[in-house]
């Protein structure tokens, strides 16, 4: 019984690669084509005790169990194409102002220096009814990360239970306690 | 913002990666193809030429077919047979046949055809397969490959009784014959083609010698014509026995006590009794690759004499004399126009040189040197001559040393060192610094004599300048990727910068030692050991050491240790080489030619290890467990005498039929080191049928930069970093396993067992230890339904890391304690196994300066590459699930059982880096970058920073920094 795949590379056919009549004992191997600069796929061949259909081709996947086998038949004989060629080398790093600027870290860092400096101006343009609703809304998250933060759990789930009802005195207790630029920090760190 | 700056040098250093550019620079590979065995004519070098291109095909003893360009020395292409594979001979229908055939494998199981232009494999077949072949000895015996003239069809010999016909075409049979007596009582060894018949020629085993047999075969069936004993007398029939293929006249001739027969062959074979060559008595013959065209030379006390068959094909004649008998002189033969010419070389002592005379068969015709320095290079082993239609001799010549060159007239026109594929031992080692060239400067020098040296130094100055100008504009230093390969104007040997440039140093079985440059794998300088002077003498090279290091303020200093054997006794020899130019440091007034040895004692060593303790020397172990030291003075004599008492060490020995190993310990003698002898403490108790098949070295003890593994929730993991580990692989055949043992020298503990399935009966398991961690791999050939990667074949990756205690925080000071204390045994190991994609030949973790950087695992591939795989992916605390913020803080990532392949990581990238036996790592100044040197038939050394090149600033941030600096200067001043 002998096994005689055709190899196809991307770019050229390497002859019909001579592997004639090596005597395959009946039994189940994985085939691997062993090159260097391309990738094959992995089959499972099993050499049967059949007249009919001696060899059975299926296709394997590394690491996978061989039992069960799959139920997709290849045909036979085998004809194999290469998958990739493999690119060993890692393009030359340049200094590029653009891609250090789609760089997710710089762009965060970007959008909180431009909050730093138009806060103060949003901030003197709003209303004073929405800017003391806004302050207070700040303030109940910056008590639940404070709580979270330093470990005292139970007081931030019930901070956070109690966000939905307003109350005043928490309200004005933190309301001079924090100045804008510090919760635009405190919002970033909650992103993180 | 201002970490901007940090965050910009995080981000521009990456990842390390290779880059197109580096190709070349911070990597070499040298292609070689092993030393051409040209014992048999069907192995030898010869000429060819195809579509115009002459090209020189030769068998090695790497098991390589190779073709190299006769023009410059590059290969052609090569064809690297398997080592079970091993090649008998390759044969060409003449010498412009554009395939050349080749017999390999057990009992010649094998025949291919390839092709000479590309070296690709145009037809394979199996004549039988390698469980049937017989093995014999010489390996030669009883396989030989002729031609169908015209159908160009092949006959083949196989395992001495069976001749097949294989079409040219397609590679199958078109008949095969075998002989009625397969027993080994007749054994088929050589073939004779003609259009009609095959003749099968080889001897039968009677009361005192053989005698020769002779079948002959119907060409076009296979059937048998006639077959016939002839009545004779052959000594060896691989030396004594030879063929005349020309279609006219096929003959066989032998060598008969001293007299030569001569008997041509007729399909029916009636002649049976050979002509004898009357008149002269010779002691051998040769062939010169003339048999084709009736020629071979006979030698014996008196000369040398052609012999030469009559134009009419019915006897054998001696022709002209060759000239005086000497053991140098060679001889080789070569057909101009179809006329035989004949060669041969010697040393002429009256012109100290080579002389080659070439000449026809009845006279001489030229004479040549060939300017070979035998000092560097040894004496001619063999050569091939070509001479072309215009009367120009080309000659390639194999010498003692292994190296190969192609004269064409009396010049040399290239060089290739082929010793280099035999390498078994090698040594990396640091070059001193650059020494300012102040070394002159006296006191009391005259004015003239200072001007002169001022002018005189004068001559770097504008080198200088160019290069301070250099640095100064374009901010360009050294980084660690450029080229560390010498400048032509650097003088003596020195490193560069981040000492990427060392001396590889590597011991051959070729009898040679060379120096190789580390930064461009030129050979620096090259010594040949004495089996290269005198016939008969083998040297093995067991041990190599670095004895003394640049910074012990002296030339570092190789010593070597070696098996010397000769046909009646064997020793044990040292070597004691300067390192930088191959000087022999053993005595007073070395002599320039061989390097001398020192022997140490008669027999073979048993062990021998080098001691770093106030100063290193050599501890050798004699078959009666006596030590011996080099150097044996006073110094090491007195520090031996303090320390004998705590060495242990394993010996790997052989009772009750069992490949054993048992540990030893030096006992202290009244009498002093000297009769010190070793005896035995432990024995490795292994199971029944089981057996030793390697024992890999201790871990060499390069320097820990930490002594645990601090992990995500604050506690600490203590590495079990026992100096005294040793690894030994184990198979057993009866129970189709392996063995894989962490050993303690000192008292046989085991540290670590694994027991992994056999493939088959044999093992082919590689390990490596570092600190605490080992790897190990192997080919899983059971699918089990147990462990991690369960239900499939393939090869597999183990790592194990040993950890102090049986948890966290549990500290024992493995690495100070001493043997003798129980808790040596108090460990806990974590291991995991991966799917490995690849065949390894080799494997070995990167080294550092001081042990901080990570290490990574190098790898050799069966298919021609070196990769590394980082440490972190190998680590065998990775959880089978998502890891919980503690687990990732710590760096682990979840298991996957299959190793990424990742291509990105094959540091040898295009190059094909064959056969790799072992890869050694060595340290470079820099503490991120390791140098990885493979070799085996191929060399290939590069650099890796397996945790990226932390401590050099890459040149993409040096470069703008410098650049603003140098605008605020501008600004400023």
């Amino acid at each position: 019984m002998y096994v005689a795949p055709t190899l196809w590379f991307t770019d050229c056919i390497l002859t019909s690669v001579p592997l004639t009549s090596r005597d395959v004992p009946i039994g189940t191997y994985i085939l691997s084509v062993i090159t260097h600069d391309h990738t094959f796929d992995q089959l499972r061949v099993d050499v049967l005790d059949s007249e009919s259909s001696p060899v059975e081709v299926r296709p394997y996947i590394a690491g996978t169990p061989l039992d069960p086998p799959s139920t997709v038949l290849l045909p036979y004989p085998i004809t194999l194409s290469a998958k990739d060629k493999f690119s060993y080398f890692s393009p030359p790093e340049s200094f590029n102002i653009l891609g250090m600027l789609t760089n997710p870290m710089v762009m965060m860092m970007v959008v909180g220096g431009i909050m730093m400096f138009t806060m103060p101006y949003l901030m003197e343009n709003l209303d004073p009814g929405a800017l003391e609703e806004l302050k207070g809304q700040q303030s109940r998250v910056a008590g639940v990360q404070s709580a979270f933060a330093s470990g005292d759990i139970k007081s931030g789930v019930s901070a956070i239970m109690s966000a939905g009802e307003p109350s005043k005195d928490s309200s004005e207790s933190l309301s001079n306690a924090r100045t804008p630029q510090k919760t635009s920090k405190g919002s970033k760190r909650a992103k993180r | 913002m201002r970490l901007l700056p940090f965050l910009l040098l995080f981000y521009t250093l990456g990842c390390w990666a290779l880059h197109e550019s580096d190709v070349g620079v911070v990597d070499w590979h040298k292609e070689l193809i092993g030393v051409p065995s040209f014992a048999s004519q069907s192995t030898a070098p010869r000429f060819t030429s195809v579509d115009g291109r002459n090209l020189i095909l030769t068998a090695t003893g790497n098991n390589v077919l190779a073709a190299i360009e006769e023009k410059d020395g590059s290969i052609a292409w090569r064809y690297i047979f398997d080592a079970e594979d091993r090649i008998i001979g390759f044969y060409q229908n003449g010498d412009e046949n554009a395939v050349v055939v080749t017999l390999s494998g057990p009992g010649g199981a094998t025949v291919r055809s390839i092709d000479v232009k590309t070296g690709e494999v145009v037809l394979e077949h199996h004549l039988h397969s390698n469980s049937e072949g017989l093995l014999v000895e010489p390996h030669q015996l009883g396989k030989d490959v002729a031609f169908d003239k015209s159908a160009q069809d092949i006959y083949s010999i196989s395992n001495g009784h069976t001749v097949t016909r294989l079409s040219a075409t397609t590679g199958e049979p078109v008949w095969s014959w075998a002989s009625q007596d397969q027993t080994s009582l007749t054994v088929f060894d050589r073939l004779v083609s003609t259009p009609e018949t095959v003749y099968a020629i080889g001897v039968s085993t009677s009361f005192a010698s053989l005698t020769l047999h002779v079948a002959s075969l119907s060409a076009s069936t296979g059937q048998l014509i006639q077959s016939s004993e002839i009545h004779s007398s052959i000594h060896d029939p691989s030396t004594d026995l030879f063929t005349f293929t020309s279609a006219a006249s096929p003959a066989v001739v032998w060598l008969e006590q001293g007299l030569v027969k001569y008997l041509p062959l007729t399909p029916d074979l009636k002649k049976k009794k050979p002509n004898t060559l009357s008149g002269e008595q010779f002691t051998s013959i040769i062939d010169v690759g003339l048999s084709s065209h009736g020629v071979l030379v006979g030698l014996n006390k008196l000369g040398s004499t052609v012999l030469k068959v009559d134009d009419d094909g019915s006897n054998l004649k001696a022709a002209r004399a060759l000239g005086g008998q000497d053991a140098t002189d060679s001889f080789a033969g070569h057909a101009v126009n179809g006329s035989p010419h004949l060669a041969r070389t010697y040393w002429s002592t009256k012109l100290e040189q080579i002389t080659l005379e070439l000449g026809g068969t009845d006279s001489l015709e030229t004479t040549t040197q060939l300017p070979l320095s035998t000092e560097k290079h040894g004496k001619i082993a063999h050569f091939t001559v070509g001479v072309s239609p215009s009367g120009e001799t080309t000659v390639f010549t194999t010498t003692t040393t292994g190296s190969i060159q192609l004269y064409k007239g009396s010049e040399l026109q290239w060089v290739r060192e082929e010793a280099l594929a035999t390498t078994t031992h090698v040594e990396f080692i640091e070059l001193p610094e650059r020494v300012a060239t102040e070394g002159d400067l006296q006191r009391d020098e005259s004015f003239a004599h200072r001007i002169g040296r001022q002018i005189v130094q004068a001559q770097d100055f504008p080198r200088y300048l160019v290069n301070f100008g250099k640095r100064f504009v374009t901010g360009s230093y050294a980084s660690a990727t450029s080229s560390a390969a010498a400048s032509s104007t650097d003088g003596p040997l020195s490193r560069d910068t981040f000492g990427f440039r060392q001396i590889i140093v590597s011991a051959t079985t070729s009898g040679v030692v060379f120096g190789i440059d580390s930064s461009n794998g030129n050979v620096i300088w090259k010594r040949s050991l004495e089996a290269v002077e005198s016939a008969g003498v083998a040297i093995t090279p067991i041990k190599m050491w670095t004895l003394k290091t640049v910074s012990d303020g002296v030339e570092p200093e190789i010593v070597i240790v070696a098996q010397r054997r000769t046909e009646n006794d064997d020793s044990t020899v040292v070597y004691h080489i300067n390192a930088l130019n191959g000087d022999d440091l053993s005595r007073e007034a070395p002599s320039p030619g061989v390097l001398e040895s020192v022997s140490v004692f008669q027999g073979l060593a048993l062990e021998a290890f080098l001691l770093d303790h106030h100063g290193k020397f050599v501890v050798l172990l004699d078959e009666a467990m006596k030590v011996h030291l080099y150097p044996n003075n006073q110094a090491s004599r007195t520090i031996f005498s303090t320390i004998l008492d705590k060495l242990s060490f394993p010996l790997r020995s052989r009772f009750s039929r069992q490949q054993n190993i048992k540990g030893y310990q030096i006992s202290s003698s009244s009498d002093g080191p000297a009769q010190a002898t070793a005896y035995p403490t432990w024995t490795l108790p292994l199971p029944q049928g089981e057996e030793i098949q390697t024992v890999l070295p201790p871990a060499s003890r390069g320097p820990i930069a930490s002594l645990g593994k601090v992990l995500g929730n604050r506690t600490t993991l203590y590495k079990y970093l026992n100096p005294r580990l040793f690894t030994a692989l184990t198979v057993n055949p009866h129970r189709n396993l392996c063995g894989v043992y962490l050993v303690d020298s000192a008292k046989g503990t085991v540290v670590y067992h694994a027991e992994i399935p056999a493939n088959h009966g044999t093992c082919d398991v590689k390990a490596a230890l570092v600190e605490n961690w080992l790897v190990y791999h192997y080919y899983e050939s059971e699918f089990v339904e147990t462990g991690n990667v369960k239900g499939t074949k393939g090869y597999r990756l183990v790592t194990v890391e040993l950890f102090e205690g049986n948890g966290v925080d549990e500290k024992i000071q493995s690495s100070d304690m001493s043997a003798f204390v129980n808790a040596t045994a108090d460990l806990s190991a974590y291991e995991e196994s991966f799917v490995f994609p690849h065949a390894l030949s080799a494997l070995a973790p990167t080294t550092t300066k001081f042990g901080i950087t990570a290490k990574d695992l190098i790898v050799a591939t069966k298919n021609g590459k070196i990769q590394s795989f980082p440490r972190r992916l190998l680590n065998p605390r990775r959880p089978h699930r998502k890891p919980t913020s503690e687990e990732a803080e710590e760096g682990l990532f979840q298991y996957d059982p299959v190793v990424y392949d990742d291509p990105k990581r094959v540091i040898s990238h295009n190059y094909q880096v064959s056969n790799v036996q072992k890869i050694v790592t060595a340290p470079a100044l820099l503490e991120s970058t390791s140098l990885v040197f493979a070799f085996g038939l191929d060399m290939f050394l590069t650099r890796v920073a397996p945790s990226n090149t932390f401590d050099v600033l890459t040149i993409l941030i040096t470069r703008p920094m410098v650049q603003s600096k140098r605008l605020r200067e501008r600004w400023y001043l």
